[in-house]
Parts: structure tokens; C-alpha cells; sequence
């Protein structure tokens, strides 16, 4: 027995966040309910209500100017309790975020609040957010461009038109920046330095930034572009601005590339770059074999964003661009894990299960255990790397497994794993009564952005996982610093007291992983 | 001469903030100068409506 119904709020447009929030929460709050959805009326939000049944007539009448929460329950009551809770909730955080500033209603208005503004932050859904970035570069703003779902015909206007007047336009769909230190969107805290980042890719800047920062080193910039700069249509416009914006900054004494690999053309524009840069240059085209840019004193190519780390503590210390190689940090409790996993897991528990939030994450863990499993095992995934197979259904896993759960096909009218984990908790209590699961991986993203205590969301699939039987090992990575709002040092002992093994980087993650998966005995590795 | 791009890197961010509440929150603990724009769609989200205005920009 259920029963559906509508409540909509007329005229008062909320965030995606603020909305995601407030159904994670109803969800965890009130008992009985069986979906929880808190949406905007708008034309890409309403097939969404559709595919899950909660497109009422009412929810049809609503515009894009309309909050429409839905709710599928046991019951009436618990429906009617359920709406008075969100409405509750959006009350509460309207009252928490209430100042002056809220008054500005353009970004021509807003600069007569802070004249001297100089960068755009935009975070509006993607089929608006090409006409706010526009008007940003009008009025002489830089744009960091949050949205994606942006069209590459406007991304590459955009980047065109930044690019003559001077100015940069991070993005679109560019998750983490920081610039002097100050991180933007999803971004850790990290000390100052020398260090200057380019990256396509949101959390691969992450990881880089805090290891620089677990290894003593500082970084000050760190400039997204967005995944399709490297595309031959778009030609690194970004990146390389941002290239010669580093070379400029007598800060910056060494510059870390971070992407995946770019289309022909705009490999050897960028190498041109490289070549002609008077900053050396670590290079990471996550998934192509280092090699293809190696210039003594001028550049180095690593295969993983542990090398890349690694690589500039070399560099600061050495003054030599060198890789380094590390397997693990250390080896002897290394050892200890794989015998102890080798006594616990059966011969029936075969199987590696990564369930990820952060899409880098995904992508350089499949790269690790691709290179690791036997030739005749395969690697099935959601993310797109030679080597592994596409997964059937993301929704089961099926052998070595690695999910992104950030991807699209997770994040349509919900909220990113690296803001609730419902999603992500709901799949681990599946693979941890899967008897072919021999480890599972985890990542926990902290810093500005991201959920205010991440392992809390899943603290109680854990005391469950340690109710089974059956024993697997849980390996996660924490990407982070003390310095974050999140506390670091307590994360990682929180899933130590658990029993998970918390891992230094996320390479080193995989690598355990496979192992365990492989019984394999850590001399093997080569 | 600086760039814009330049003064951006050596000043720091100055942000004017477009779209999720929870970025301005986030620049303003961290101390920098910044202003949130209380953003809704234009044109009430009618997309012809839309088309026109940005014939006009």
C-alpha cells in the first residue's frame, strides 16, 4: 500500500542543493516514507517525477518558479507529516542564510555591492548558466562556471570571448578552483606555496592539492577548465590561458597539469606550450602511459596523481624533475593486511567492489587494478577506460566492479554522493551480502562543498557490516586536510575504530585492493 | 600590462556569487569580499520568452 501525493510552493525559487537537503532529510527523519522528492517545476525536472510514478496532475501545473515536493508513503499521515517537515526545513534555512546580501537580484546590481569584484561564481542550472557567464564577461568579471549541462557551442563562444577581453572562464562543469589560497566550489584547504594546478578534473585537483599538502609542500592556484577543454572543437583555450596566467606569477615556482588526455590537436598545441614554458611542468593524462613529454628540467609525465605529488616533493627538494615511485608508504603493515585478508575471505568472496564518489577517484582506481588483475579478468565500470568493460546495469555489479556515483546516470534529481551518500549506503549494504564480494573501496571527499561529515552517512551501514558473517575487507581513501572545515584527523580514526583500512591516497587504495582481491602477497607486485 | 586574469591571481578572489547558497557560505568563511545574487529563472523559465531577452543582450 502507498499513496502519492503533491504540495507545491508557488514563487520561491530554491537552490538544487538546498532542495536535495531537505529530501535527504525528510527521508532520514520521518518513518514510512518511500520516496521523498523536492524539485523545481521545471521542464528538465518534470520526466524525472514521471519515471518515478510522482508526476501528478498538480506537480504538471507547477513552472520553473515552483517547489514541488512529492511524496510516495506508507500512509496519508505520514505524507502530510513528511510535507510539513520540508516545508519546515526550507523555512528554517531560508531564516539561517537571511542578510542584505540576498538583495541583489543582477549581476549588474551586485556590483554595486562589491565594485571591485573580479570573479563570478556560477552555479545555475546548465540551460541558463551560458547567459549569466555571458553578462559576467561583459561587465569585465572572470567566470568560474559551475553548471554543466552547458552546450560545447556556447562553452567554446564563451571561452572565445573570455580570451579576448583577458579574461579567464573556468568551465564549464568545473567542480574545484582555488585561486590565492581561497577554494572555490568543491575544495579543500591547503597551505600556501609554489605550487600551481591546472585541472580538467574536479577531485583529481583534490587529491593532488592535499597530498602536496600531506607531503609539506603549498599550492596556491589551482584553475579548472572544465573536462572538454581538450577537446580539438574547444583547443585547451582554458588551459592554456591558464598555463601562461602561471608563468606570469612570479608565485608559482612549478606547475602541475592534471587531465585526461587531450584530442590529437590539442596535444601538441599543449606540448608546444610545455616546451616553451619557463615553469617546469609535471604532466598527469590520467590513462596515457607517461613518456610522451618527458624534457630534462622542463617537464615529466606520471601515470597516477600519488606520482604527480610525489614527483614535486622530488622537485622541491632535489630541484630535479624525477618520477617516484612509491608502492606503498608501509609496506609492513601492508603485508599484515594481506595475510590477515588471506586467512578471513573465502575462496567463493573473488570480487572487488568500488563504490565511488568521486569520478577521478573511479577512473584512477579501474586504471591501478586494470594493470594489476590477471589477463583473463575483467574489470567492469561505469567510467570509459581501454582495458575495462562498460558496465550492463549500473545498478548491479557484476565481477570486479568500480562504480562512479557521481555520474550522471545517479545524479538526475539527486543529490551528488559527495553531499548525501543515501544512494551510496543503500548499494553497500547490497555488496557486503554479495558472497562474491572479497573487498569493497570507498572514497570520503572532505572540504568546502562537500557533506559537513561524510562518514557519518554511513556509520551505521558500517555496524551492520560488522554484524555479518561473512568477513570483507573495506579499503577507503580520505581526501583531505586538517586544514578543511570537516575534521580530518577524527574522519580517518572514526573508520579506523570501524575496522576499515584507511589508505594514504587513493592509488595506493586501489592497489590494496587488488591485492586482497588477487590473495596475492605484496612481493608479487612489481 | 596585467591581464584581468593577473589581477585575479595576484588580489584574490573578489566573488560575486550566482546560484548555490551553500558557495557563498563557503567563500565568506573563508574570509574573502563577496555578494550573493538571489537568482531565479528569467522570464519565469518560458523558454521563448527566454530566446527573446537573449536576442537582446
Amino acid at each position: 500500500m502507498s499513496v502519492v501525493k503533491t504540495h507545491l510552493i508557488h514563487q520561491e525559487y530554491r537552490d538544487s542543493v538546498q532542495l536535495m537537503r531537505a529530501a535527504a532529510s525528510v527521508t532520514k527523519e520521518v518513518e514510512g516514507i518511500q520516496i521523498a522528492s523536492v524539485l523545481m517545476g521545471t521542464p528538465k525536472n518534470k520526466p524525472l517525477l514521471d519515471e518515478v510514478g510522482l508526476l501528478t496532475p498538480e506537480a504538471s501545473s507547477a513552472d520553473a518558479n515552483d517547489i514541488v515536493i512529492s511524496i510516495r508513503a506508507d500512509t496519508l499521515a505520514i505524507a502530510d507529516e513528511a510535507i510539513d517537515f520540508i516545508i519546515n526545513f526550507l523555512s528554517q534555512t531560508v531564516q539561517a542564510s537571511h542578510d542584505s546580501t540576498l538583495l541583489y537580484r543582477s549581476i549588474r546590481g551586485a556590483l554595486e555591492g562589491l565594485p571591485d569584484a573580479n570573479l563570478a561564481v556560477i552555479s545555475v542550472p546548465g540551460e541558463y548558466a551560458a547567459r549569466d557567464s555571458h553578462i559576467a564577461l561583459m561587465t569585465g568579471l572572470n567566470v568560474l562556471l559551475f553548471s554543466d549541462n552547458v552546450s560545447l557551442s556556447d562553452e567554446i563562444r564563451l571561452k572565445k570571448e573570455a580570451h579576448e577581453k583577458g579574461l579567464l572562464l573556468m568551465g564549464p562543469d568545473c567542480g574545484t578552483a582555488m585561486i590565492k589560497n581561497i577554494g572555490l566550489g568543491f575544495c579543500n584547504i591547503v597551505n600556501p606555496g609554489p605550487i600551481g594546478i591546472i585541472a580538467a578534473s574536479g577531485t583529481g585537483t583534490q587529491e593532488v592539492m592535499t597530498l602536496c599538502h600531506h607531503l609539506n609542500l603549498g599550492v596556491t592556484h589551482a584553475i579548472g577548465t572544465g573536462s572538454r577543454d581538450v577537446k580539438d572543437s574547444v583547443g585547451g583555450i582554458t588551459m592554456i590561458d591558464g598555463l601562461h596566467a602561471l608563468e606570469r606569477d612570479s608565485s608559482i615556482e612549478l606547475i602541475i597539469l592534471v587531465s585526461k588526455p587531450p584530442e590529437a590537436k590539442t596535444m601538441d598545441k599543449i606540448v608546444k606550450e610545455i616546451k616553451n614554458s619557463s615553469k617546469p611542468v609535471i604532466i598527469i593524462f590520467l590513462g596515457k602511459e607517461h613518456g610522451y613529454c618527458d624534457i630534462e628540467d622542463k617537464s615529466l609525465t606520471v601515470n597516477t596523481l600519488e606520482e604527480a605529488a610525489y614527483a614535486a616533493a622530488n622537485f622541491f627538494t632535489s630541484k630535479k624533475l624525477e618520477r617516484s615511485i612509491i608502492r606503498f608508504e608501509d609496506e609492513a603493515s601492508i603485508k599484515e593486511i594481506l595475510y590477515d585478508s588471506n586467512q578471513q575471505i573465502k575462496p567463493s568472496q573473488k570480487y572487488i567492489r568500488g563504490l565511488f564518489a568521486g569520478g577521478t577517484f573511479t577512473f584512477e582506481s579501474a586504471q591501478i587494478i586494470r594493470d594489476l588483475l590477471l589477463e583473463n579478468e575483467v574489470l567492469n565500470t561505469n567510467v570509459h577506460l581501454e582495458g575495462t568493460v562498460i558496465i550492463e546495469d549500473e545498478n548491479t555489479s557484476k565481477g570486479h566492479t568500480l562504480i562512479d556515483m557521481g555520474a550522471d546516470e545517479f545524479t538526475q534529481g539527486k543529490p551528488h554522493p559527495m553531499i548525501d551518500q543515501t544512494e551510496r549506503t543503500q548499494r553497500f549494504l547490497r555488496e557486503i551480502k554479495d558472497p562474491e564480494t572479497a573487498v569493497i573501496l570507498l572514497d570520503f571527499v572532505l572540504g568546502y562543498g562537500s557533506h559537513p561529515d561524510p562518514i557519518s552517512d554511513m556509520e551505521d551501514a558500517f555496524m551492520q557490516w560488522k554484524k555479518i558473517d561473512q568477513k570483507i575487507p573495506i579499503i577507503a581513501h580520505v581526501c583531505g586536510t586538517q586544514l578543511d572545515p570537516q575534521d580530518y584527523n577524527k574522519s580517518i580514526e572514526r573508520l579506523t575504530d570501524h575496522g576499515v583500512i584507511v589508505m594514504p591516497t587513493n592509488a595506493q587504495a586501489a592497489r590494496l585492493a587488488a591485492l586482497i582481491a588477487l590473495r596475492e602477497e605484496l612481493n608479487y607486485i612489481h | 600590462m596585467d591581464t584581468q586574469i593577473d589581477k585575479l591571481l595576484s588580489n584574490g578572489p573578489k566573488v560575486v556569487n550566482i546560484g548555490l547558497h551553500s558557495f557563498f557560505e563557503a567563500a565568506k568563511a573563508q574570509g574573502i569580499p563577496t555578494v550573493h545574487i538571489k537568482w531565479e529563472p528569467p522570464a519565469q523559465g518560458n523558454q521563448e520568452l527566454l530566446h527573446l531577452l537573449n536576442e537582446l543582450l
